[in-house]
């Protein structure tokens, strides 16, 4: 019998960007990157254990926004059109790079990797991620989770309670929809809890959330476990608390895997290294550099002179650092157990985009750890927060604190002196949309489609996203440029509701460019 | 969130050489006025607090500051520089836009998304305050009183501003017995919002309102109740779950050496939520992340150079050409472009035409041979 358990759990998040008035928009290919770089190479790495009989069990987060971005006939098509100028563009580099086998070796591997993407998605799936993952959900492999509606920052936007009922209640009744059962769990928009955050998740029949691991450390009464043992909130939805020493490991700058000087290095993309005239045609129209995805490098070392890329030792490595991950489970888990009396269970939460974007070799090592799991030892056991709840219903019950998983722990990504003017107009907005909800009930026709949209720009406008990036200062004009574009159009909306002189051609127009969630129901926004 | 902290790599060379300075100068200019009145504000506060009881008199030096504490655009607006009141109204308009990093033409391409630029409304009309917790030591507060609220209550303590002054009056309510105690901060400039320094584990709410010398006080608006997180475990006990040592789970909960101290490992993990590998967040983590190796260069300034051959040519539109045995694509016109990177060597391109009817072959072998010389840098003094 198993010592122990761990818990992976993959964040698969993007903010909606789609921008049908445009032929090409630079943020939209950060869906069209993590889709051949990180969701396809992780439905191969699903469909490998499903192909080869290795007994696995991960849990994944898909947001509602990128739900709604992967089941969107437009980006879909703009993500064909995508990958076939990739390809394109690969075949080209096979021929360029003729006299340099080591380069040309790896310009056959993005080749490859692309045509693969490119028919996994059209004739694998036909164009329907979602419901690939689906799949392995349903065949008892996966277990997908959900978020908040447009991953709204639950602690900063909850002024009145119907803000962030309406982003679960949301969440929640997409993924019925499209999944045909209820969530099991969420992931909080970054891990933000804040005490009675829950009752929303109980509403909805939510069991679990995650937490960053001083939510539990810092629970009220003291967490007997530590992070090693789910907590109930009082009102009996359990939260999990972040394992740090596996978080470390892969997510340190300093101390982490994806440093390893084997691994392939973002920063040289051919979108900057190559001549301006041949690349010409696969950046920006406007002639702007931008990351194509082919890149030759590998991290090499600590300045800047940069060794081409060997695939094979990359993979060498991965396989490595994946054997090292178990071994530090195993014993992590031999260790705990001594201690707790009871199998302790290892949360080990990532962003999925982590792996694969970034770290390109990501899917590789989760690859070679889950087989390496399956195969190669019996100490720990993979398993996903539902079935840990099954193997122990019994909890201490507890309150979380307030935390997230951002920089310093609390609120400071998403309220400084960068983005704390967002929070003025989102409150005044969501107070709105509660005074319109139940003012209009029962309404249909034009009024109840204002009232939708109202719904959806609002949603728009609450998505963390826009105040983590105004944060981080790149791409700052667009997130600011979001945030006040949809708080423009809720307060229009609002105003022309209430003095009923709704622009019906404006609403159209409306609907159909920020058309996320198209069965969304205002009256979540209701008392 | 591991997406957003990607730069694009000139965007980052190029960034790399002023981090530093320019951070620094972002953060002093960009919502400016808040901001530093804010960080004055800090140091201020700890020292009123002490003798709240009798409130400080306001000296004849600190008039001048006490006529500009108007806020919401109003009281003493005549007698504050117009150009305050017209830089807030710049900067609540369009929030800080950010200097473009490099490549200045990123945005042409947007030109539909980027049209519109209406403004967000300075205000709704509203009288309140409303407080907001950031993180177990910091709160954020922000508000709205219109100008005749504003003037009814001044009414109220004699209808004039002088010796007014407009406060924060933040109140510690975490015991309900008695009365609350509480600290003032004195408002400057234009504010509308603030950052207050508070305690883990503690209640407040805060009322922002008229103070007169003589002690009176009217409050404008009072906010919601929050409570700050606390900062390390709790001192509340389940007897049912206990039995284990909790310092030690603690310790290995945050990856932390076991057998530290409560006291140690409390101090440990604010130093790690505080510090920059904080969580694995994007937020703290990714953009390091992203770039594993952080490049450190002495001076920013850096040259490559590369080669690449570009052999061409034309045949009659229907027949087979060969480089160097493997086939090459003519355009319908027969003509032909081949590009190649071209490392250093020497290269034997032996191209063949092959005519349609299989009776004629025509051989062309252009010899390259590229040989590059790299100096040692020449550094001028």
């Amino acid at each position: 019998m198993e010592k122990g358990f761990v818990s992976l759990v993959l964040h698969a998040h993007l903010p909606f960007v789609r921008h049908p008035e445009h032929d090409f928009f630079l943020e939209e290919h950060w869906l069209y990157e993590a889709i051949t770089e990180t969701y396809i190479p992780l439905i191969h790495m699903f469909e490998g254990f499903e192909r080869d009989n290795v007994q696995f069990r991960v849990t994944m987060s898909l947001t509602p926004p990128l739900i709604s971005m992967l089941r969107d006939e437009l980006l879909q098509n703009r993500y064909l059109k995508h990958i076939d100028k990739l390809i394109e563009l690969a075949n080209k580099e096979v021929e360029r790079t003729r006299f340099q086998p080591v380069f040309q070796d790896i310009a056959l591997h993005y080749y490859w990797q692309f045509t693969r993407a490119r028919d996994t998605f059209l004739n694998h799936y036909k164009r329907d991620l979602v419901g690939a993952f689906k799949g392995f959900q349903d065949r008892g492999h996966l277990e997908i989770i959900t978020c908040g509606a447009t991953h709204g920052f639950l602690p900063l936007i909850s002024r009145n309670e119907s803000a962030a009922r309406a982003q679960i209640q949301t969440a929640a009744r997409q993924y019925e929809e499209i999944f045909g059962r209820t969530a099991p769990g969420i992931w909080l928009p970054e891990c933000g809890y804040a005490p009675g955050v829950d009752k929303y998740l109980k509403e909805v029949g939510i069991k679990y959330f995650l937490t960053d691991t001083h939510g539990i450390l810092h629970a009220s009464p003291r967490p007997k476990f530590g992070v090693f043992a789910p907590i109930y909130c009082p009102s009996g939805v359990a939260a999990f608390g972040r394992d740090l020493e596996s978080s470390k490991q892969v997510w340190s700058a300093a101390e982490g895997y994806p440093g390893d000087a084997d691994y392939r290095e973002f920063y040289r993309d051919i979108g900057f290294d190559l001549d301006y005239d041949y690349i010409k045609p696969y950046i920006a129209p406007d002639g702007l550099r931008i990351n194509t995805g082919i890149k030759y490098y590998r991290i090499t070392g600590e300045n800047d002179a940069k060794e081409p890329y060997v695939r094979a030792w990359a993979l060498e490595k991965a396989a490595s650092h994946a054997g090292n991950f178990m071994f530090n489970r195993e014993k992590q888990a031999e260790y705990l157990y001594d201690i707790l009396g009871r199998k302790p269970l290892i949360m080990a939460p990532y962003d999925a985009e982590l792996y694969g974007h970034w770290w390109y070799e990501g899917p590789e090592f989760l690859n070679f750890f889950i087989r390496k799991m399956a195969f190669d030892q019996k100490t720990v056991r993979l398993i996903t927060p539902s079935d840990y709840l099954k193997i122990y219903p019994v909890n201490q019950v507890s309150t979380p604190s307030l935390s997230s998983w951002g920089y310093k722990g609390y609120c400071e990504t998403w309220l400084s002196d960068s983005n704390h003017w967002i929070y003025r107009h989102l409150h005044r907005a969501s107070i709105r949309m509660n005074e319109m909800a139940n003012r209009f009930k029962g309404q249909n026709g034009k009024i109840e489609r204002a009232l939708n949209q109202a719904a959806r720009e609002l949603f728009l406008a609450q998505s963390s996203d826009w105040a983590f990036i105004m944060h981080t200062g790149t791409m700052v004009p667009y997130a600011e440029k979001r945030t006040k574009e949809h708080i423009l159009n809720f307060n229009q909306l609002y105003e022309d509701l209430m003095n009923n002189q709704l622009n019906e051609g404006w609403l159209h127009q409306l609907e159909t460019t920020n058309n996320i969630f198209p069965k969304v129901d205002y009256r979540v926004f209701c008392n | 969130m591991a997406w957003f902290g990607k730069k694009e790599k000139k965007t980052e060379k190029a960034e790399n050489k002023e981090e530093k300075p320019k951070k620094k100068t972002a953060a002093a200019k960009k919502p400016s006025l808040v901001s530093r009145i804010t960080s004055s504000a800090k140091k201020k506060v700890t020292k009123k607090k002490s003798n709240l009881e009798n409130l400080p008199k306001i000296k004849k030096s600190s008039i001048p500051v006490a006529s500009e504490t108007g806020f919401v655009d109003i009281a003493k607006s005549e007698s504050e520089p117009a150009k305050f009141s017209e830089a807030r109204r710049k900067k609540q308009a369009q929030p800080a836009q950010p200097e473009q990093v490099a490549f200045g033409q990123e945005n042409k391409h947007k030109e539909k998304f980027w049209r519109r630029l209406d403004h967000l409304p300075e205000h709704y009309g509203d009288n309140f305050i409303y407080l907001l917790v950031r993180d177990p030591y910091w709160l954020y507060t922000y508000w709205e009183i219109q100008k005749d609220h504003q003037e009814r209550c001044l009414a109220q303590i004699g209808g004039s501003w002088d010796g007014v002054r407009s406060v924060l009056r933040i109140y510690d309510v975490t015991n309900n017995k008695g009365l609350p105690s509480f600290f003032d901060i004195f408002l400057q400039g234009m504010a509308s919002n603030w950052y207050l320094e508070v305690q883990p584990n503690r209640s407040y709410l805060v009322e922002i309102g008229l103070l007169h010398r003589d002690g009176r006080f009217v409050a404008l608006a009072r906010s919601n109740q929050i409570t700050t997180p606390r900062a390390g475990m709790s001192d509340v006990l389940d007897e049912e779950w206990m039995d284990i040592d909790f310092d030690k789970i603690y310790a290995l909960s945050g990856g932390f050496d076991v057998g530290k101290s409560s006291a140690e490992l409390r101090k440990l993990m604010e130093e790690r939520l505080k510090g920059a590998i904080s969580s694995g967040s994007g937020a703290g983590v990714i953009t390091s992340l992203g770039s594993p190796v952080r490049i450190a260069k002495k001076r920013g300034f850096w040259f490559v150079l590369d080669c690449e051959l570009i052999v061409y040519g034309a045949t009659e539109p229907d027949a087979t050409v060969t480089l160097q045995g493997k086939p090459v694509k003519l355009r319908p016109d027969g003509t032909f472009t081949l590009r190649f990177a071209y490392p250093d060597g020497k290269q034997v391109l032996d191209a063949h035409a092959y005519s349609a009817d299989g009776v004629e072959e025509r051989i062309i072998t252009p010899i390259v041979e590229r040989v590059t010389e790299r100096p040692a840098p020449v550094l001028k003094a």
